[in-house]
C-alpha cells in the first residue's frame, strides 16, 4: 500500500509533459469497459436533458464573441454589397458592350452615388472620375444604348457630374429617327421643354409612329455616343403657339428614376495603363 | 469483501458519473455516485480492504476524468485515487459514532467523502497549476473551486439518500464480515 501510494504522489505531482504521453493510453484502456454502459446512460441523458448551449452573456468570452460576431456580420454585408454591385458593374458592362462591339472604345462601369441638382436641373453624381480616364463630355449610358447624359465638370479624382439628356440645361441635340421594323430614317432635333419633357422636332407634314426609336447623331456629343438611344416616341402633340408643327414627345430610353450602375464610355487611348 | 461485486458496481457508479449524472447539473454542481459507493464500502467492510477500494475507486474516476492543461486534456492519475483512499480512511475513523443502518449517516459520510477527496483534488491541482505550460483546470479562483466542490459534496449527500435502500437490500452480496469479527 505504500508503495501504491508513494507512486500515486508521485504521479500526481509529476508535471504533464511526463504524464500525458503514456496516461493518455491508460485512459482509453480504462474506457473499454465504461463504454457500453456509457453510451446508453449517454443515450438516456440526452433524452432527459438535451444539450442547450448556454453562454454568459457578460463573460469575457461572450463579450468578445458577441465583438467579432457583429464585426464579422458587418463585414459579411459590407461584402455581400459591394459583390452585388461588382456583378450589376459587370452586366452594364456587358450590356454595353453588346451594344457596341468597337475594341477602340472603353467601357467604364460606375455606381450611382446622388442625385444631386436643384429643382429641374438634375445632375446625376457618379463613383468614376479622372483617375478613370473619363473628361468632360464623355457619354454616359444605361441598359447598352440607352443614352443618360454627359459628363460636365468639374471632374474629381473618384467622382464626377453627369447631365442627363433629359435636364433643361441640355442644348438642342441633332438626332435620327428609326423605326424599329425598317422604313423609317429621318434627322430629328431632341430639346427639352420647361417643364422637362423631351421632345423632338420632325420635318413639317411627317408624323412618326408611336415606338419609332430616336437615335444620337450630333458631332458636338462624342463619337462613341453616335447611334445611342436617346428615346422612343410617345405620343405627338400639337403646339399651341405653332398649329403646323408636330411635336414629338419622347419617353427617354434611360429611366431617370431608380438608377443604380451607369457605363461611361470614351477612347481606350485615354485609359490609364 | 466480494470484490466482484465492487467492481461491478464501479462499473455502473462510474458509467453514472462520466455520462449521466450531467442530468441533474445545476448551475455547474454535479452529484457523484462514486463517492457514495466509498462511503458505503468504508461503513462496512475492514481498513485495508476499505481504503484499496477507496484507491481503486478514485483511480477509475482519474482516469475516465481528464483534467484541461495548456497541453490539452491530460489524465492524471492520483489525485482522486488518494482524495479516495483517504476519505475511505477517515470514514472508518467515523463509522464509530455513525448509525451504520441510517440513510442520513450514509448520506453524511457520503458528503464528507466528496469533500475530503475534493480538498485533495483541489490541493494537488492548485500545486500542479503553478508549473510553467500548465495551469490551473478551473475557471476563477481555487477558493472558488472548493465551493463548488462543496455544493458537489452536499448534492452527492442528497444524491446517497435514495442509493442506500438498493445497497442495504443487497448487502449480503458484498460479503462483509460482520462487525464483532471486523478487523480494526
Amino acid at each position: 500500500m505504500l508503495v501504491t501510494g508513494v507512486l500515486l504522489v508521485v504521479t500526481s505531482f509529476a508535471p504533464a509533459r511526463f504524464v500525458a504521453p503514456w496516461s493518455g493510453e491508460l485512459e482509453k484502456v480504462a474506457w473499454i469497459p465504461f463504454v457500453p454502459l456509457g453510451l446508453l446512460l449517454g443515450q438516456v441523458r440526452s433524452w432527459l436533458r438535451p444539450a442547450i448551449p448556454e453562454l454568459d452573456l457578460q463573460s469575457p468570452l461572450a463579450q468578445q464573441l458577441v465583438k467579432e460576431r457583429d464585426s464579422y456580420r458587418g463585414l459579411y454585408h459590407a461584402a455581400k454589397i459591394e459583390a452585388e454591385r461588382l456583378a450589376r458593374e459587370l452586366q452594364e458592362t456587358g450590356r454595353a458592350r453588346a451594344a457596341d462591339h468597337d475594341p477602340r472604345v472603353a467601357l467604364v462601369p460606375a455606381s450611382v452615388l446622388a442625385l444631386d441638382g436643384v429643382g429641374r436641373n438634375p445632375l446625376i453624381r457618379i463613383g468614376q472620375g479622372r483617375a478613370a480616364g473619363i473628361v468632360e463630355g464623355d457619354v454616359v449610358v444605361h441598359g447598352g444604348d440607352a443614352i443618360v447624359g454627359r459628363v460636365v465638370s468639374p471632374i474629381g479624382r473618384g467622382g464626377c457630374s453627369v447631365m442627363p439628356i433629359w435636364s433643361p440645361l441640355t442644348k438642342r441635340v441633332n438626332a435620327r429617327a428609326r423605326d424599329p421594323v425598317g422604313g423609317i430614317d429621318l434627322p430629328l432635333q431632341v430639346s427639352v421643354t420647361a417643364s422637362g419633357a423631351l421632345v423632338a422636332q420632325a420635318p413639317t407634314g411627317i408624323e412618326l409612329p408611336q415606338g419609332t426609336h430616336v437615335l444620337l447623331d450630333d458631332r458636338e456629343w462624342s463619337p462613341e455616343a453616335q447611334g445611342m438611344m436617346i428615346g422612343t416616341v410617345l405620343r405627338i402633340e400639337q403646339p399651341d403657339e405653332s398649329p403646323l408643327q408636330r411635336l414629338h414627345v419622347l419617353q427617354p430610353a434611360a429611366p431617370s428614376q431608380g438608377l443604380d450602375v451607369v457605363v461611361v464610355k470614351f477612347p481606350r487611348s485615354r485609359e490609364p495603363s | 469483501m466480494n470484490w466482484v461485486v465492487f467492481s461491478i458496481a464501479l462499473l455502473f457508479a462510474g458509467a453514472l458519473d462520466r455520462t449521466f449524472l450531467a442530468v441533474f447539473e445545476v448551475k455547474g454542481v454535479v452529484p457523484m455516485v462514486t463517492p457514495a459507493l466509498v462511503a458505503f464500502v468504508a461503513m462496512h467492510a475492514p481498513r485495508p480492504t476499505a481504503v484499496w477500494a477507496g484507491c481503486w475507486a478514485g483511480l477509475v474516476m482519474d482516469l475516465l476524468n481528464p483534467v484541461p492543461t495548456t497541453l490539452g486534456a491530460v489524465v492524471v492519475p492520483g489525485p482522486w485515487a488518494i482524495g479516495m483512499a483517504l476519505a475511505a480512511w477517515t470514514g472508518i475513523q467515523l463509522r464509530g459514532v455513525l448509525f451504520r443502518r441510517s440513510p442520513a449517516a450514509f448520506a453524511l459520510l457520503t458528503a464528507c467523502t466528496t469533500l475530503l477527496a475534493g480538498l485533495i483534488w483541489t490541493f494537488v491541482f492548485s500545486v500542479r497549476g503553478w508549473y510553467p505550460g500548465e495551469g490551473f483546470p478551473w475557471p476563477g479562483s481555487a477558493l472558488g473551486n472548493l465551493g463548488t466542490r462543496t455544493l458537489d459534496a452536499l448534492a452527492s449527500g442528497l444524491l446517497a439518500v435514495p442509493l442506500w435502500w438498493p445497497l442495504e437490500r443487497w448487502i449480503n452480496w458484498w460479503s462483509f464480515p460482520l462487525p464483532a469479527l471486523r478487523r480494526r
